[in-house]
């Protein structure tokens, strides 16, 4: 352990650039906390509305896409964990795993919007919805694609990132002994991945029973 | 058990919990149908934090900042809707 670290009271397994990004998740759970703040009061005066809206969204491929980003999440896990254990081989392919299974999981969202926009359900423009309640499915929708979107471009960041990762381990600059970057990606892929694992049950599954 | 193996089985249990939320949420119990599966979600979340981001190795310093985190947001949602769900009462 190094005299700073000692000093900072912590131990030698706390780099200080693992901390720095700890800081930078902490700050993402204030940015989807506040979007679940507004979710949560919109819902609290449209909860017949929301129960509606809610079932318009397509469960199925929710589900599937749930599916796809835990997987995505143990394949990078288990990345890291390889480069960290010297097995630059394996740690490539999962690392390609991982941004196959992401780049699926965007794909999906990209064909569900599309569905999503041909019945209508896009609040802006003309409206699926007529019916006394139609503000508050329109509150829904508005926020479905607010948290939703703002996944995808989380994820579509990540995706970069793996990118660079990927090129990283495949030319020997990232190794066992520099494998930080790629623990690093690795944190930042699992909270992309939490945010999901809580947008799921708010928006697909407000109203099935 | 292998890390590998510990890894699978986080994975296995996230995957468990995801079929769970999904059938419970079929059953009619009202406003508990929220409740469960919001409750999953954490359950989930923090199998992932645990394990995927490491938390269980992690050191002191990381480990506050990510309770720190979650209990700031507690925090502020919490007290924001203390506000908000408790003015009509006191105007009324």
């Amino acid at each position: 352990m190094s005299a700073s670290a000692e000093a900072a009271g912590r131990r030698a397994n706390d780099s200080d650039s693992e901390v720095g990004l700890w800081i930078f998740l902490a700050s993402e759970v204030m940015f989807f906390g506040l979007l679940l703040y507004g979710y949560t009061i919109t819902r609290i005066n449209h909860p017949q509305a929301f129960a509606e809206a809610s079932a318009q969204t397509d469960v199925l491929l929710g589900s599937i896409n749930c599916f796809v980003i835990f997987t995505s999440s143990l394949t990078m896990a288990l990345a890291a964990r390889s480069l960290r254990l010297g097995a630059q081989q394996a740690s490539l392919r999962l690392l390609g795993a991982t941004w196959a299974l992401g780049l699926l999981f965007l794909a999906i969202k990209c064909y569900e919007y599309h569905d999503d926009i041909d019945k209508h359900l896009v609040p802006w423009g003309q409206f699926a919805f007529h019916g006394p309640l139609a503000a508050g499915e329109r509150m829904f929708f508005f926020m479905y694609f607010v948290m939703t979107g703002a996944h995808a471009i989380h994820m579509t960041v990540g995706l970069g990132i793996l990118a660079v990762m990927l090129v990283g381990v495949a030319r020997g600059t990232y190794t066992q002994r520099n494998s930080e970057a790629v623990e690093l990606a690795a944190l930042y892929w699992a909270l992309v991945d939490t945010v999901w694992i809580f947008l799921y049950p708010i928006l697909y599954l407000v109203h099935r029973s | 058990m292998t890390s590998v193996m510990r890894l699978i089985g986080v994975w296995l249990a996230v995957i468990a919990l995801l079929g769970l939320s999904l059938g419970t949420a079929y059953i009619p119990m009202g406003r508990f149908n929220s409740i469960v599966c919001v409750t999953i979600g954490f359950a989930q979340a923090l199998l992932v934090w645990t394990f995927f981001m490491r938390l269980r190795w992690s050191g002191l310093l990381i480990r506050l900042i990510a309770v720190i985190g979650l209990l700031w947001i507690l925090l502020l949602l919490g007290l924001s809707l203390t506000d908000y769900l408790t003015r009509h009462t006191i105007a009324s």
